[in-house]
């Protein structure tokens, strides 16, 4: 009977395990279907994309997730980067199972927002690679800013414009009051997490603009359209 | 003379426009109306995002406001991504069983880019003879170890990221590989139908019913059970198919057989095609008879293919394949409106029949116009509310010439697609 209790026990948790678990391994179509109890039979359940479910699409919605290929090309366009590096390569590579199979908005979940922090880090290191190379008045997003300095020297006013200029490219528009708020404490915090030394250290510089970018290039507005 | 300088002037411009480097305008409002509308518009030709301050926002703009809206649509399909990104996301799923974006390029979705991008009657797609190859440092490029025995040129050219709107160069004449380093002409050539692609995903193994059921799912839009008819002939359903599953007649009466009398009706034009071994895809014409493996291929004596006639004793009365004739069975009142059958659509023989058929028929016009309307405005078309305006716009397709360019540029301006 202790046994019986024991080995309940140990297969109870295991099934929910197994039931909630892991999902994101299955094919979203198939999950769905599943869930609902119709046919997941590909080859005769009629949709024309078949286990890629495209309900954002069947809604009417007039947004679209980025998929993975998608995702790398916009990320490539909006920060006027032609040439993918090897490290953004390696990292698509990486990260291409968790990035979207589609376009439909019910794809965006945990891994694929990982996914695409981990490949936008990658886009923004070779962007500010390119633009700290270059004269501040030849820069296209960073000109106010100051890489051969620390943190420190990061005023307000200066990461206000970058913010503006990734904006603008990267979203489409104007960032609003909320989202200035939230990326300039975003700063201090950095900051202030900083042991003083360090604050002047230029490398402090580079990761926090690496840091507000792939913060930016990997929100869901810069991955719909 | 001067007409000439500005038509190079304009062209100049845009194609500098698309490629221009982006600089933020840091003072700069959000976008008006007609500007938000081009970058929209831009966006699902390209499938990819664009800056705010892109020239080309306001070039689009401009033309919008002028009541020229497939003008500003015709600047966005000349953006490489138009070719790189959505006229291949739109292929990739029709070349596989899947119908996964995941899926690797193959010489099926060059065919369909180039065809795209060289203006070409899209019927080619199911009727050329051609396909279309890229080049590079690091792609393996051998016609026989790279492109016909394996996907290694394309897995090279999406590897090495090759612009696939300037890098395909289309070539006359499939061939087919005979040995490690002979190939010959393909006896019966169909498009992106006959390519490595779409025949390793639908002629490996099975019995070639495959081929019937995906032509139609990609290029029809029409699953199986949407043309199934139990009320047409069984004179052509194989051998290999039970007559009284569990028993049962009537089941086969009401339900296998509206699937198999079209569907086997078709499979004949696929009798002499196989893909296996090392050869890959195979043609009873040209390949030596064997065990299917090397550069073999299983026939019988007739030269059609082992796979057609398998399974010979489940219902011995069945049809019996012996050429690769194929009728369409597809012609009672049901199916014959909705495909819209032209020409000589009753029968034929070989792919390249199977080819003409399908892509003469009114349905392939309107699949068409139904893809290009969900790949670039992102939403479904429901077919029932909007019967007649698929009518309409595979019309209009046709009477482009079936250029597909044209049909992604006009169909991202309908009101239906901006609303």
């Amino acid at each position: 009977m202790k046994k019986y209790i024991k080995l309940m026990l140990l297969i109870i948790p295991l099934g929910g395990v197994v039931v909630m678990g892991f999902n994101n391994c299955a094919r979203y179509g198939e999950l769905e279907n599943a869930s609902t109890g119709s046919s997941s039979l590909a080859s005769t359940s009629g949709g024309p994309s078949g286990g890629d479910s495209i309900d954002s699409q069947s809604l009417g919605i007039p947004f679209a997730l980025l998929s993975a290929e998608q995702t790398l090309a916009s990320m490539m366009k909006v920060t006027n980067l032609t040439t993918a590096s090897a490290a953004t390569l390696t990292e698509y590579t990486a990260r291409y199972g968790s990035l979207a199979a589609g376009n439909d908005l019910n794809m965006a979940n945990g891994p694929l927002m990982l996914g695409s922090t981990s490949l936008a880090g990658e886009v923004c290191n070779s962007l500010v690679a390119q633009e700290s190379a270059a004269a501040a008045a030849a820069r296209n997003f960073f000109g106010s800013i100051n890489f051969a300095a620390g943190i420190a020297s990061v005023d307000n006013a200066s990461y206000a414009l970058a913010i503006r200029g990734m904006a603008r490219s990267f979203w489409g528009r104007n960032e609003n009051a909320s989202e200035l708020a939230m990326l300039t404490a975003f700063k201090q915090e950095m900051s202030d997490a900083l042991a003083a030394a360090n604050r002047t250290a230029a490398a402090s510089t580079r990761s926090l603009v690496v840091g507000t970018c792939a913060a930016m290039l990997s929100s869901l507005d810069a991955l719909t359209y | 003379m001067k007409f000439i300088f500005i038509i190079t002037l304009v062209t100049a411009s845009a194609f500098i426009s698309v490629h221009a480097q982006v600089k933020p305008d840091m003072t700069a409002g959000d976008l008006t109306a007609a500007q938000s509308n081009a970058k929209k518009l831009y966006e699902r030709i390209t499938g990819t995002k664009l800056p705010a301050d892109s020239p080309l926002i306001s070039q689009m703009a401009n033309l919008i406001q002028q009541g020229n809206s497939l003008g500003a649509a015709k600047l966005a399909t000349q953006d490489p991504n138009f070719y790189n990104i959505t006229v291949k996301l739109m292929a990739l799923p029709l070349s596989t069983r899947e119908e996964s974006l995941k899926s690797p390029l193959t010489d099926f979705v060059a065919g369909f880019i180039g065809v795209t991008r060289d203006d070409r009657d899209a019927r080619e797609l199911l009727t050329g003879n051609f396909y279309y190859r890229g080049s590079g440092a690091n792609v393996r490029s051998d016609i026989v170890a790279d492109i016909l025995n394996s996907n290694n040129h394309y897995d090279d050219l999406e590897r090495t990221r090759a612009d696939l709107s300037t890098n395909l160069v289309r070539v006359e004449g499939q061939v087919l590989s005979t040995s490690a380093t002979t190939t010959v002409a393909n006896p019966d050539p169909a498009g992106v139908l006959t390519s490595r692609g779409f025949m390793g995903a639908h002629a490996l193994m099975g019995t070639n019913r495959r081929l019937v059921e995906y032509t139609f799912r990609e290029f029809m839009c029409v699953p199986l059970n949407m043309w199934a008819d139990t009320g047409a002939s069984d004179l052509r359903i194989g051998r290999d198919i039970d007559r009284f599953p569990s028993g049962d007649h009537t089941k086969f009466l009401t339900s296998c057989k509206g699937c198999h009398t079209v569907q086997d009706g078709f499979r004949g034009a696929f009798a002499k095609w196989d893909f296996s071994g090392t050869g890959g895809l195979k043609n009873s014409a040209v390949h030596t008879r064997g065990d299917g493996g090397g550069f073999t291929i299983a026939a019988d004596t007739r030269g059609v293919v082992n796979k057609m006639n398998k399974n010979n004793t489940v219902f011995p009365s069945g049809y019996v394949m012996i050429d690769s004739s194929f009728v369409n069975n597809a012609i009672r009142p049901a199916n014959a409106a909705l495909f819209g059958w032209r020409g000589n659509a009753l029968s034929g023989t070989g792919v390249k029949d199977f080819g003409t058929v399908v892509s003469n028929s009114s349905r392939f016009s309107q699949c068409m116009a139904k893809r290009v309307f969900e790949t670039v405005c992102r939403k479904i078309l429901d077919e029932t509310k909007s019967r007649d305006a698929l009518i309409k716009w595979g019309t209009e397709f046709e009477a482009s010439g079936y250029k597909l360019k044209s049909l992604f540029e006009s169909m991202s301006v309908k009101p239906e697609c901006l609303n």
